[in-house]
């Protein structure tokens, strides 16, 4: 048979499983959400990060064009020392008004130069030619224009000899790749601007050299969000321009680096920027982690062309999302361990009523009717269930008044319904009867005869009942009752021999009360015969009595009421004195011829 | 090769002429130093005190400055100092070009070229009246007047003032003059900057009179009629600013070069043009009668100098100091 369960287990189990169901279906639908989340916020952050390093990078290298423009065509007869005091006054301005900008100048075919510049000091520079000879002037200045010191000596520089005058372009903007100043050791660039007459002759170039170091700041700032390699390279990402890590921009100014030589993060980006296609995004596996990938070209100028590769590791937040997890579980954990605490108290709180009908019906079962069964509980059906228990706890009591209950309790032990059918037993059977009863019940009311009658009947029967005789029935005021069914005892005679001497004891004791009371006098008879009995289940199936039949009945009746003729109060069969043995005062009375038997049988009396 | 480039740049670095020369601001007419470099191939490191006292100090750190333009005192105290020498006037081809009444001024003797020489006065609104020195010590000009910082320039003042003699005064009469610009010290706003500054604190009516140089009031003058350049009664006090050489022996003939270039009668006049002071070159007198102003304005003017000798200096040092201090307390430590 399979295991039983308690309620308590039960419901106890019923709400954890419950809880432990939702509780992982929340677990299992945040993470998902969350790492769903994680994967929109990579996108959108390397789009935001693409987008403001493409604009930020134009505006840092387009902000002067508009300056370089203009100077490179303040002249009108292709000398720029024309307007030599106006022009260094608004290179001034520039330059003070643009920190980024390392110096701003403007050149002509003449090799003539003017400059304004930041590094290594404030300054303006002049080339030009004074009594036949080209002079290197400087004016160095404090922030406020003043001059500090000025130096002279011959030229020795040709503006329009350089690669910076050579290569600019008629009406157009032209960036170099970066570069390293030489007088500040800084990574900048050079934009220039070409003026050129109708013919295509380059008349003048205005420029402007830009440090790259407030970029490469702002690269920076836009990487350490989320662990982002942010790259600037130069249209066919062969060259490198920019990076957010300043010494590669110091190390790799303008040369094609080799970029398996850097750390891992670089490895990425150079096996990461041949594969991909235009502003394509996807994951890409290595070293054990994913990486966003984006790459974007954008015109910078009409001469410049750049692509920029973030590259921003996924478990930036994929960190996150995994360490929430845990705390998801771990909380979801906790509330699993209270929740069962309280489930197993709401669940006693249910089945405590229930559990006590249960054993309040275990103990009907064994006709154990001493207990108090109360009707109390608020909830509904076990309110009923106690109310009907109750009920049938009456009944119960009622029908053991009619009934042996041994015989109940050996039948409901062993499952068995009673049914129609006996068996032949040696049983002991006593018959008793009040001498002249019909005209002592005349001198009493009702009340008082059932009442001294229910004394007397109480009192016999508690007697019989210590001797494990069973009582069949009460007939009027007389009495029957049998030894040795439906529990075997030892020695049914002597039982009730004993029983019947006991009784008579009783009742003298009985009739003194009842003397001192004024109350009438009872005088038993006893009959005690000992011998084969058909003992069981008597009448119809739905109406039948534990009951005794046959001659040796017959035969104690009988003997009861010789009684009368012997005047004895108990009267024996020789069966009975045969096996009940010594230390009994038996005396022969007589004998008697009975019904069925060849033989007479001896009679006898107890004294 | 490229070190060995830089190496030879370096050793012809030492060889090639260059000048080190150390003047004050707006000075000089910046093209005549690139014509003197076009024109000798001498390359000029030319640099910029703002007073007398830098100048000191920076000569006393740093020995690379071949030709310095102290005031008239500060010959004297270089010469104390031991910082400068003589000059070899044989070497000075243009000395005809100048007006001997310059060379013999007992400062310039034997160690100076005169340069640019002018007067120190007073530029102030012509309501106020000023007419003294004394004026400028009134109540009524509380916080009302830029001086000039330099050490030199107030005790002349005060000298004057007080009526001790520069060139000979004693410790008591230092101290006597010291006592005078406490005085002053109440209506002392700030000092002299340069002239744009000048004029815009006039304009705003932050000052109402201020302790100058002649040459820096011209254009002011010019622009705001309202203000004047008073010759003083009791006499406004004349300066002279002059080249003079240090003890470096290197560079001699470069400077002397540059020392005739300068004093050349169309350089010198260009220059003189261009800066706006009197020139002590013959026949460059400007028409501006601040510049070059008539015999009645400066009755009561002379070339005085302070006698900067060692002690004295540290004298007059220390209470230029506390005159200074004074200022700024009184100011509520600006």
């Amino acid at each position: 048979m399979a295991q039983k369960q308690t309620i308590k287990f039960r419901v106890s189990l019923a709400f954890v499983a419950m809880l432990v169901v939702f509780a992982i279906f929340i677990v299992a639908f945040n993470y998902t959400k969350s790492a769903q989340n994680a994967n929109q916020l990579l996108d959108k952050i390397t789009s935001e990060i693409t987008r403001s390093v493409i604009d930020k990078t134009k505006f840092y290298i387009n902000k002067t064009n508009t300056n370089i423009k203009v100077l490179a065509k303040t002249n009108k007869t292709n000398t720029i020392l024309e307007n030599k005091e106006v022009v260094i006054g608004n290179m001034w301005d520039y330059l003070i008004a643009e920190e980024h900008l390392a110096s701003i100048f403007v050149a002509d075919n003449f090799d003539n130069f003017l400059q304004a510049r930041r590094d290594p000091a404030f300054a303006i520079r002049e080339i030009s030619e004074v009594n036949g000879k080209r002079i290197d002037y400087y004016e160095y200045k404090d922030e406020e224009f003043f001059t500090t010191e000025i130096t002279a000596k011959i030229a020795d520089y040709h503006p329009s000899q350089r690669d910076w005058y050579k290569d600019a372009k008629n009406g157009k903007f032209a960036v170099t790749m970066p570069y390293i100043f030489a007088s500040t050791g800084k990574v900048g660039i050079t934009v220039t601007y070409g003026n050129f007459d109708e013919f295509g002759n380059r008349l003048s170039v205005g420029a402007v050299d830009i440090i790259l170091d407030s970029l490469a700041k702002f690269l920076k700032e836009q990487s350490s969000r989320s662990n982002s390699s942010v790259v600037l390279y130069n249209a066919d990402t062969k060259e490198y321009f920019l990076s957010s890590d300043t010494e590669l921009n110091k190390k790799y100014g303008g040369k094609n680096p080799p970029l398996t030589s850097i750390e891992d993060e670089s490895f990425i980006i150079q096996s990461a920027k041949e594969g991909l296609k235009e502003g394509k995004e996807m994951f890409f596996k290595s070293n054990g982690g994913n990486y966003v990938f984006s790459k974007q070209s954008f015109n910078v100028s009409d001469e410049l062309s750049l692509t920029l590769v973030v590259v921003t590791p996924e478990d930036i937040f994929l960190k996150e999302i995994n360490e929430n997890l845990i705390y998801s579980l771990m909380g979801s954990f906790a509330i699993v361990v209270l929740f069962i605490y309280l489930s197993v108290k709401t669940s006693q709180y249910i089945s405590r009523p229930i559990s006590e009908i249960a054993s309040d019906i275990e103990r009907l079962q064994q006709l154990d009717l001493g207990m108090d069964i109360k009707a109390n509980s608020s909830i509904l059906e076990i309110y009923n269930a106690q109310n009907a228990l109750k009920s049938l706890k009456s009944a119960l009591e009622n029908f053991t008044k009619y009934m042996p209950s041994d015989l109940v309790k050996i039948l409901t032990k062993s499952n068995q319904e009673a049914k129609i059918g006996g068996e032949e037993r040696e049983l002991a059977i006593m018959f008793t009867d009040i001498e002249g009863f019909t005209a002592i019940s005349e001198k009493l009311t009702p009340k008082e005869l059932t009442s001294q009658l229910a004394v007397y009947f109480e009192e016999m029967e508690k007697i019989i009942s210590n001797y494990q005789g069973t009582i069949d029935k009460y007939i009027g005021d007389a009495i029957m009752a049998f030894w040795g069914a439906p529990l075997s005892i030892e020695n049914p005679p002597k039982k009730a021999v004993i029983c019947a001497l006991e009784m008579q004891q009783k009742l003298d004791e009985l009739n003194d009360q009842w003397q001192k009371e004024g109350k009438s006098l009872l005088k038993t008879r006893i009959g005690i015969h000992y011998g084969k009995t058909l003992v069981g289940n008597i009448g119809s199936n739905n109406r039948m009595n534990y009951t005794v039949i046959g001659d040796s009945v017959n035969i104690a009746a009988r003997l009861e009421a010789l009684n009368k003729n012997y005047q004895t109060k108990i009267m024996v069969s020789s069966q009975v004195k045969e096996h009940v043995g010594d230390g009994f005062a038996f005396k022969y009375m007589g004998e008697i011829e009975l019904k069925g038997k060849s033989e007479l049988t001896r009679i006898y009396t107890i004294q | 090769m490229r070190s060995v480039i830089l190496v030879l740049l370096c050793a012809l670095m030492l060889f090639a002429d260059r000048l080190v020369i150390y003047n004050w601001p707006d000075y000089i007419d910046t093209e005549i130093l690139k014509e003197f470099t076009a024109d000798t191939s001498i390359e000029i490191e030319y640099k910029i005190f703002q007073n007398n006292e830098e100048l000191i100090k920076k000569l006393q750190e740093d020995s690379r400055f071949d030709i310095v333009f102290p005031s008239l005192d500060y010959i004297g105290r270089l010469k104390a100092l031991d910082l400068i020498d003589k000059l070899d006037y044989s070497k000075i081809s243009t000395l005809d070009n100048f007006d001997p009444f310059f060379l013999q001024n007992p400062q310039i003797k034997d160690y100076a070229l005169p340069y640019f020489w002018g007067s120190t006065s007073i530029i102030a609104q012509k309501s106020l009246h000023i007419r003294s020195w004394n004026d400028i010590f009134k109540e009524e000009l509380r916080d009302s007047i830029y001086m000039l910082d330099d050490l030199k320039d107030m005790f002349l003042l005060a000298h004057k003032v007080v009526g001790t003699h520069p060139q000979d005064a004693t410790r008591e009469d230092i101290k006597k003059a010291y006592d005078k610009l406490l005085t002053l010290a109440p209506n002392i706003k700030g000092a002299f900057k340069d002239k744009l500054d000048l004029e815009v604190k006039f304009t705003n009516k932050d000052i109402k009179a201020a302790i100058v140089y002649s040459g820096e009031v011209v254009e002011m003058l010019e622009k705001n009629p309202d203000l004047e350049y008073i010759f003083v009664d009791d006499g406004a006090i004349l300066w002279m600013d002059a080249a003079v050489i240090t003890k470096d022996e290197t560079n001699k003939e470069a400077i002397y070069k540059f020392l005739n270039y300068i004093s050349s009668a169309p350089i010198a006049s260009r220059n003189a043009g261009t800066i706006g002071y009197a020139s002590p070159i013959k026949n460059i007198i400007s028409n501006n009668k601040i510049i070059n102003p008539a015999k009645d304005d400066l009755k009561n003017s002379s070339f005085a100098a302070l006698n900067l000798t060692k002690e004295t200096y540290d004298i007059y040092a220390d209470y230029y100091y506390r005159f200074l201090e004074e200022i700024r307390s009184k100011k509520g430590g600006r």
